[in-house]
């Protein structure tokens, strides 16, 4: 009788599949206060400052002339770059390329290089190269990596067996890539871009070496002379708006969209397109972005180290420096990755008009300049949370606020890869909701969750404004003491910091190309 | 001389031969089935058709028109060949309407009253054309991904497995449906499948396939009653094998001397084949005796494990219908009726 009752099933009140569901959404909540704190900081300094002021601030010719470059960089520098990976990875996944394997890692190593030490790089070899066209260039080089990484992960993971379907429907292989490929691969090409188009919203040491002037520029100048956090504040609004503008464009192309495969069966290996005669041609698209993102930076960074000869590896200070800077890029890299991961999953397999708000909460938070995140904490805690003030914690807070996306868009990428009808084909082999989701969707999405990891930690390594306005007294990381160098026109000094960043980024970057892979099961 | 015309096609995988030379010829508008274990290569034969994958050699001719030969191939997109996959195989970012018309090159008008035909044709709604495929049944999908492949009225369908993934009722239907509609556009059909019920019904000839060789071309009963050799026989259905001495048009075995299907006057030992629906049971004393040693109820019809009593070595699977109650150790009379089939 016992053992009758024991092997019944239990019965619950609520679908397994809807268990759960609203704690993850109260974590995702929480994330999102706090990730909103510095642009409700914003709003708040603005409504304090009253409209009189806020108007004066607002519309005057310096803000113009900050909106036409920031626009203009924004407009020509997102579409080249998805045009340029998005070329890069088919030429790497899906052609007969020469030596497609090595460009494609590559493609990837300028990951590696923080986009301030870009360039500096630019600079050392032309030192007159300043402007839109400096901004676009170098900004083209240092961000097409962040796209090409999702695109070519997605190129791997479509099905062939649609593209011979339509092949067998009569359509040439340019036909099948415009009709078939490119529409799959339109998630990817637009989270990677809206990623690149908040880089270039809240860049600051690219542009301010090469004297570019953008919104965060410009902020961080306000804030840096004058300590009246007014005028910074209201640049930083017309900033949010333009992150506004560019989440609705966003979000109006994305459309409700799924991906997964419908079909049963694994996907067969894909073929490469024989290029022919192009073969040999096409080998300069990849040699020329290598050389700009590769070649220009080893080039500086050689003679700056040929001249700074051994006076320039003060061991004392480097060691400090990286020993400081690893330990932060861990804790944060995990921290934003936890935190991206109840969004993410929801924004897959439950999504609805709130889990895109929370997401969106999320984008625009990240997308406030790290010196408006820093200010904002350093405003919040002196006033609120005192013991807080220039503690680990806070600044483990502002890397998740600014870094959170990248884990997201890996996550997010990888999770919509499995079909939720594994999750649901685990449970119907016995697993509890819990365990058939980390049977099947978090062991699938492992690769993502490690990327997500990485990609931030690479983040934060590379993060310079807001490390130095919170950082604990007495920190200094790789990237603030290369800052601090360069500044004083010490260019060969710097130089062993810049080195020690992109050699300790490289193994995540590494690791990086090597999990995007393996989503792809190889 | 036939519509499709396939000559020594061989094609290796690494190691694997997945195709050792096929010869098979298709007459148009004709239904032409292919079984065979899993691995043999059915799946290759129709890609190497669809032109998927390249052939290492022979010859494939469609209407007269080579599109293989060697290395030599014209690609698939120029072959106006249909295939319908497993999975049905649509495209997720496209509605059944976008599917459906993907091929077409009309104008939008003409495509839109087509895709709406089609869907008559495959036996849908049009209701459904503005859904998204991930929101269609098996069924639905696998006839959708039909209705796409006849909106180019393809010169030949390929089929793999279509029916697979879908239960058995719906599957019968489906076959009939898609069947129809083939056989009322004139398109020759290749038909791959692991369902010997469904190839015998749907073919208007077999083709068995083993380790990558044709071991038997034929109608289906030619195929059915006279099978090459034992497993191909098996492959098709129950089969009873036998040891037997022939001669004189006859073979002498287990059960008695029965009538052979032996030509050109073959005498000494054989194997021989009969199929359960040709052993009746007499009433009794007469036929060869048997016992009845396991039953197995099966709706219309019961399977019977019957021991010869003067041959105790001999096993044999019968049928017989339901409402003869036998209990086993029951002794029953056997009778054979028809040809024995003699493996050559
Ligand atoms: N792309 C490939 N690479 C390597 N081997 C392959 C490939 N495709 C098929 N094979 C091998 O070729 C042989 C024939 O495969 P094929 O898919 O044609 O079999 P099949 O008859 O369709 O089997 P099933 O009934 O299971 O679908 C198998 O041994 C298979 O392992
Ligand atoms: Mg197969």
């Amino acid at each position: 009788m016992t053992s009758f009752v024991d092997n019944r099933p239990m019965l619950v009140s609520r679908p397994w599949f809807l268990a759960g569901t609203r704690g993850t959404y109260l974590i995702a909540i929480v994330i999102a206060l706090f990730a909103l704190m510095p642009l409700g900081f914003v709003f708040w300094a603005t409504a304090v400052t009253g409209w009189e002021t806020a108007s004066q601030l607002i519309f005057r010719p310096r803000v113009g002339e900050l909106m036409g470059n920031t626009l203009l960089l924004v407009i020509v520098t997102v579409p080249v770059t998805m045009i340029l990976a998005t070329v890069l990875a088919w030429l790497t996944e899906r052609s007969d390329l020469p030596f497609a394997r090595f460009w494609s890692v590559l493609c990837v190593a300028p990951l590696a290089i923080p986009a301030f030490v870009h360039s500096y790089a630019w600079i050392g070899l032309w030192p007159g190269f300043h402007g839109l066209p400096a901004g676009i260039a170098i900004s083209v080089t240092a961000y097409f990596p962040f796209l090409y990484l999702p695109i070519s992960a997605a190129l791997r993971l479509l099905d062939p067996a649609l593209e011979d379907q339509a092949a067998s429907l009569g359509l040439s292989d340019a036909a099948v890539f415009r009709r078939v490929v490119l529409p799959q691969l339109r998630l990817s090409i637009l989270g990677g871009g809206l990623l690149v188009g908040l880089h270039l919203l809240a860049e600051y040491g690219l542009y301010a070496m090469i004297r570019f002037d953008t919104f965060t520029t410009a902020i961080v100048d306000q804030f840096q002379s004058t300590y009246n956090g007014v005028a910074a504040n209201m640049l930083a609004l017309v900033l949010v708006l333009c992150c506004l503008v560019l989440l609705a464009v966003d979000a109006g192309l994305r459309g409700r969209r799924r991906y997964a495969r419908i079909g049963p069966g694994v996907a067969r290996q894909v073929r490469r397109t024989s290029l022919g005669a192009w073969r040999y041609p096409c080998l300069l698209l990849p040699i020329a972005a290598v050389f700009f993102a590769l070649g220009v930076p080893a080039l500086t960074l050689s003679r700056w180290l040929v001249a700074g000869g051994a006076a320039i590896w003060r061991m004392d200070e480097i060691g400090l420096a990286l020993g400081q800077t690893l330990v932060i890029c861990l804790v944060g890299g995990l921290a934003t990755t936890a935190a991206a991961l109840p969004i993410a999953w929801l924004s897959v397999r439950r999504p609805s008009r709130r889990s895109r708000v929370i997401e969106g909460c999320y984008y625009l938070a990240s997308s406030m300049p790290g010196v408006v995140v820093a200010l904002a904490l350093v405003t919040i805690t002196v006033r609120v949370a005192l013991p807080l003030y220039q503690t680990v914690a806070t600044i483990v807070i502002a890397y998740m606020i600014m870094f959170l996306p990248r884990a997201l868009i890996s996550l997010r990428a990888s999770i919509a890869q499995v079909p939720a009808e594994l999750e649901q084909a685990a449970a119907s082999l016995g697993r509890s909701p819990a365990r058939a989701l980390w049977a099947t969707t978090v062991r699938l999405a492992a690769p993502g969750a490690a990327a997500g990891v990485a990609l931030s930690s690479l983040g934060i390594m590379n993060e310079l404004t807001a490390t130095q306005m919170l950082a604990p007294n007495g920190t200094r990381t790789l990237a603030m003491a290369f800052w601090a160098l360069t500044s004083e026109i010490d260019y060969a000094g710097a130089a062993p910091y810049a080195l020690l960043m992109i050699l300790f980024s490289l193994p995540m970057t590494a690791l990086l190309h090597h999990q995007s892979k393996k989503i792809a099961g190889r | 001389m036939s519509f499709v015309e396939i000559r020594a096609l061989r094609k290796q995988f690494g190691p694997v031969t997945a195709l050792d030379g096929i010869d098979l010829d298709i007459a148009g508008g004709s239904r032409t089935v292919v079984v065979g274990p899993s691995g043999c290569g059915k799946t290759t034969l129709l890609r190497l058709i669809a032109g998927f994958e390249a052939a290492d050699a022979g010859r494939i001719a469609i209407d007269g028109e080579p599109v293989v030969d060697g290395a030599a191939a014209v690609p698939a997109h120029k072959r106006n060949i249909g295939i319908v996959a497993q999975d049905g195989c649509l495209f997720p970012h496209l509605s059944v309407a976008g599917n459906i018309t993907f091929g077409m090159t009309e104008d939008a008008a003409i495509r839109q009253a087509r895709a709406g035909e089609l869907m008559e044709m495959v036996g849908l709604d049009r209701s459904m054309l503005t859904r998204r495929p991930d929101e269609l049944s098996g069924g639905q999908q696998q006839r959708v991904a039909l209705a796409r492949a006849l909106a180019r009225k393809p010169r030949l369908m390929l089929l793999d497995e279509p029916f697979s993934a879908l239960d058995t009722g719906l599957r019968a239907t489906t076959r009939k449906a898609v069947g129809d509609v083939l056989r009322a556009e004139g398109i020759a059909t290749l038909l791959v499948t692991h369902d010997q019920a469904e190839a015998l019904a749907f073919a208007d000839q077999v083709a068995v396939m083993r380790a990558g060789r044709l071991m038997q071309f034929g109608p289906p009963r030619e195929v059915y009653g006279r099978p090459v050799d034992p497993a191909t026989a098996a492959f098709l259905g129950e089969a009873i094998i036998l040891p037997a001495t022939i001669g004189d048009g006859h073979a002498d075995c287990a059960l008695g001397r029965l009538p052979a299907d032996v030509a050109n006057g073959f005498a000494g030992q054989a194997t021989i084949m009969l199929r359960p629906e040709q052993i009746g049971l007499v009433e009794g004393e007469g036929g060869v005796r048997a016992k009845v040693a396991e039953a197995g109820f099966r709706g219309s019809a019961s399977e019977l494990r019957i021991v010869l009593c003067d041959d105790q070595g001999i096993t044999l699977t019968i049928e017989v219908p339901s409402s003869r109650d036998l209990p086993i150790g029951e002794e029953i009379g056997l009778q054979v009726s028809g040809k024995a089939h003699v493996f050559a």
